[in-house]
């Protein structure tokens, strides 16, 4: 009896701390989430500031929001490394949750991935003032150090990522309905975010650099967009137990795009005015440079819901997962093909109003068909890889460990 | 192996770290931690006398540039600043604007502060109101930058965050294909065992 009374508070006391846990890395991807949003923010006023204003100094106001967001996200992980392994180390069942850094930290691989990509973009930032004392204030979205930047970000976003995937997984172990609840949908956030992030990298495609085949002069946007979309959306498919899961995230993404068109264009006005600068002569205009990929969200939705059709009927058929994985690809193919046919006769008719000439509508869109084709491919393996892999290194870790017990 | 990497990346994490608090350390809180000024430079903005004082004989492009401005003795009445600095033919900069902060005061003049961008040559506008009018100086400077790295090192450097994350995956991926043929491998012997068990 006396063993039985033992045992039951220790088990009890298992099953809370497990829990506690997955609400700990629900909080901490929830904080890490908002920060991600912050960043956000402060990129496409960067961006915007750039184009509108120039770069007069190091800490201008946008400048500090993205360093904030950085210093925020690594401190946060820091904080919840620091408090699980703690937790581990009182409670020794909870390191089959845990992923053991050099014998001296076990935390969530996700908060070492968010740490990775916080040190990147720190480290990055100093590196960018140095390239801009080299070549100016007018160096594009993609040079070294800003892809730097920007991958660190979106290394950290997919560390939240696998933090909230993770805690969903935990809770719906424990039948914490609610925590689950919430970890679904701060993942379906995160991949919103995760979408924006990568569709803002991209903007430089849609001035300047094009992909010439002979007469022909294509942009590199719609391919590089179908590659990006295709690959958040699949994951979500396969990270998310929901129906409509790729739908939302779009939706999501529409509205981060919403809140940033709202955001940038009066902050900018704001605080020309405050600080008194003066505009650059070559900006005619403000305006959020992200604006135009509201455009692109019709044809987006379009997508999500194409896969969220098939994955639909894969679960009302009860496919097996192959003709699963092979409809969602072609779900994805016969969007994209749209997607960029339509954005590159969009394109196309546009650099024809401008140059008054002729220009090869046909060949435009055969080509675009032909190279969307072949980025959705990777794209949707990318996706399905990805997912496998952050699923599989959850299960993983605690199998092994369960072995090594 | 795995602990080799994870050392690795955690002193990564550390050297990184320190590099980036010295880098902002030179970018930012150098600039208020100095000695005297070791460069006068002599202008007439309108009725006043000014005497420009810098910290430092070169300007690193990028880095917060401390200065003073002092008007000769004698100049009566509050007199506000306005500072700026435009890039100069050729320089791909914009208008920088210098912070003055007239409520102190040093031996050399009025604290200010401004950052150049980009190396090259730049002109720095002095705007002096005071009750003798207003009075307009031009300053010539030159910013000097680090010699250049190798664009392939940059795109290196730059591309880390990506290459850590796909190093990270294929580990992954190939301990997955692993773990699957282990598992094959198991679940043929368990197989084998209670075939010769039945038979």
């Amino acid at each position: 009896m006396a063993q039985i009374e033992r045992v039951f508070p220790q088990a009890g006391e298992r099953i809370k701390s497990i829990e506690d846990l997955a609400r700990l890395r629900l909080v901490t991807g929830s904080v890490l989430l908002l920060v991600s949003l912050v960043g956000v923010l402060g990129a496409d006023w960067d961006i915007q500031w750039h184009a509108v204003i120039g770069r007069d100094q190091t800490f201008t106001p946008p400048h500090d929001l993205i360093l904030l967001s950085i210093g925020l996200s690594g401190i946060v992980a820091l904080v919840s490394i620091l408090i699980e392994t703690t937790w581990s180390g009182r409670h020794p069942d909870l390191r089959a949750y845990c992923t053991d850094f050099l014998g001296l930290l076990r935390s969530s691989l996700g908060l070492y991935l968010v740490g990775f990509g916080a040190v990147c973009s720190a480290v990055a930032f100093p590196l960018d003032t140095y390239w801009h004392a080299l070549y100016g204030i007018d160096v594009s979205l993609w040079a070294p150090f800003h892809t730097m930047i920007y991958m660190g970000s979106v290394l950290s976003t997919f560390g939240v990522l696998s933090l909230l995937f993770e805690a969903a997984h935990l809770a719906k172990r424990q039948q914490d309905r609610r925590t689950a609840l919430f970890s679904y949908a701060g993942l379906v956030a995160t991949l919103g975010i995760l979408l924006s992030k990568l569709s803002t990298f991209l903007t430089p495609a849609l001035s300047g650099h094009t992909l010439r085949f002979g007469a022909i002069t294509l942009n590199f946007f719609p391919f590089l967009l179908a590659l990006v979309a295709v690959f958040v959306c699949v994951l979500a498919e396969r990270l998310l137990p929901w129906m409509g899961a790729a739908t939302m995230v779009v939706i999501v993404f529409l509205l981060v795009l919403l809140l940033v068109s709202a955001f940038v264009p009066p902050m900018i006005t704001l605080l020309v005015q405050a600080e008194h600068e003066t505009y650059l002569a070559r900006a005619s205009r403000i305006g959020s440079t992200i604006v135009p990929l509201t455009g692109q969200t019709p044809v987006l939705l379009l997508l999500a819901l194409c896969l969220d059709g098939v994955v639909w009927l894969g679960r009302h058929s009860q496919w097996v997962p192959s003709r699963q994985t092979t409809w969602m690809l072609v779900a994805a193919l016969a969007s994209m093909v749209l997607v960029a046919g339509v954005t590159l006769l969009q394109v196309g008719l546009r650099a024809q109003a401008a140059q008054g000439g002729e220009g090869d509508r046909v060949g435009h869109l055969l080509l675009g068909f032909l190279l969307a084709l072949l980025l959705t491919v990777p794209g949707s393996l990318l996706g399905q890889g990805l997912a496998q892999t952050i699923s599989w290194t959850l299960t993983m870790s605690q199998t092994l460990h369960a072995r090594r017990r | 192996m795995r602990i080799t990497i994870q050392l690795v990346l955690g002193l990564f994490a550390v050297v990184a770290l320190i590099v980036t608090g010295v880098a902002f350390y030179q970018i930012v809180l150098a600039s208020t931690i100095h000695g005297a000024p070791v460069r006068f430079i002599a202008a007439e903005a309108g009725p006043y006398s000014l005497k420009f004082a810098l910290y430092s004989d070169s300007i690193n492009a990028g880095e917060v540039v401390p200065f003073n401005i002092a008007v000769a003795s004698g100049t009566q009445g509050p007199l506000t600043y306005q500072v700026t600095a435009s890039p100069g033919p050729g320089v791909p900069g914009s208008l920088a604007q210098g912070d003055v902060t007239t409520q102190q005061s040093t031996p050399y003049g009025v604290p200010g502060s401004i950052t150049l961008v980009t190396r090259g040559a730049w002109t720095l506008h002095i705007l002096v109101s005071g009750p003798a009018g207003q009075g307009e100086a031009d300053i010539h400077l030159m910013a000097v930058a680090p010699p250049p790295i190798p664009g392939w090192l940059a795109w290196m450097i730059g591309l880390l965050p990506l290459s850590g994350l796909l190093l990270f995956w294929v580990a992954q991926s190939r301990c997955m294909a692993r773990q699957r043929r282990g598992d094959e491998q198991a679940l043929k012997i368990e197989m084998e065992q209670v075939t010769k068990e039945v038979s």
